[in-house]
């Protein structure tokens, strides 16, 4: 499809449902699918990073659902589930097809024959920088959420999302069981979901009517 | 693995499948790739996460501009 010329202004469409950008966007208005993009960008690389776990492939994902949505307008039927709720599924597929398509991992004799071939690169290190979050990057909001939970919660919650560590290391760490962490984890996430939902009416509309 | 189970992974472990144990990966993606109640609280325990670790739900800068360049070839 070839972009025509619409003339909006980008205020005007950021106004815009996403039913009627997708409708724009169907029509061949490339403003109106670059604001539904910009939307949608960080929610579907963030589902196809959780699934894949690999940047790169995550990006290719996202930029295959877009490329779909502009080359086949029409897939998505209003009437049907919401158009983020479609959105989100499709790329979950997506995804999914491409951690299937994963080529094997390579054997122990493949990987010698590659560190041979790429013998000028042996002792190169790289080292990924480890990046500590903390209770000061969270928004206040949240920390006021996080800070209302009961305290074992609070403290799983951080151990878990900000030091990302694994089950048997946060037990260890609050001198716990891992049944009990695995309790507290779901627990908090529970008691935050509700809150979010009801103090800033997120999550549950935002991706889709769930 | 049926849809409760799922939901219950999802409240334990968050929406990040490389922390799912691997005992019970394999199972949830195939949950996840066959049903529609799963894809949603799956999207649902992502925009959770991403609420409490918005650093970690940031797509690469140029991404849209890759994908808005590709429509124009």
């Amino acid at each position: 499809m070839n972009g025509q010329n619409f003339p909006h202004s980008k205020t005007r469409l950021d106004s815009l449902s996403d039913e009627t950008l997708y409708s724009l966007s169907s029509q061949g208005d490339q403003a109106a699918f670059r604001v539904l993009t910009e939307r949608y960008v960080n929610k579907l690389w963030h589902v196809s990073m959780n699934i894949l776990a690999d940047a790169q492939e995550a990006e290719d994902v996202v930029q295959e659902v877009f490329i779909s949505v502009w080359k086949q307008p029409g897939k998505w039927q209003q009437g049907e589930a919401r158009f983020t709720t479609w959105l989100h599924r499709v790329t979950i597929n997506k995804a999914i097809d491409f951690r299937r398509k994963r080529k094997e991992p390579p054997t122990p004799a493949e990987i010698i024959e590659a560190m041979i071939d790429n013998s000028d690169n042996v002792g190169v290190h790289v080292e990924v920088e480890q990046v500590q979050f903390g209770e000061a990057e969270l928004s206040d909001n949240l920390k006021a959420l996080i800070n209302d939970l009961p305290e074992s919660q609070r403290q799983a919650l951080l151990l878990f999302y900000f030091d990302e560590l694994k089950i048997h290391r946060i037990a260890l760490t609050m001198n716990s069981t891992e049944q009990a962490v695995r309790s507290l984890l779901k627990r908090g996430r529970q008691t935050l979901r509700e809150r979010i939902s009801k103090q800033k009416k997120i999550c549950v509309h935002d991706i889709g009517g769930i | 693995m049926t849809l409760a189970e799922f939901r219950e992974l999802l409240d334990t472990y968050g929406a990040q499948s490389d922390r799912w144990p691997d005992a019970v990966r394999t199972a949830a993606l195939a949950l996840l790739q066959t049903s529609d109640d799963a894809k949603d609280a799956f999207a649902q325990a992502s925009a959770l996460d991403a609420v409490i670790r918005p650093d970690s739900a940031k797509a690469p800068a140029g991404l849209v501009d890759a994908i808005i360049k590709r429509t124009q070839t």
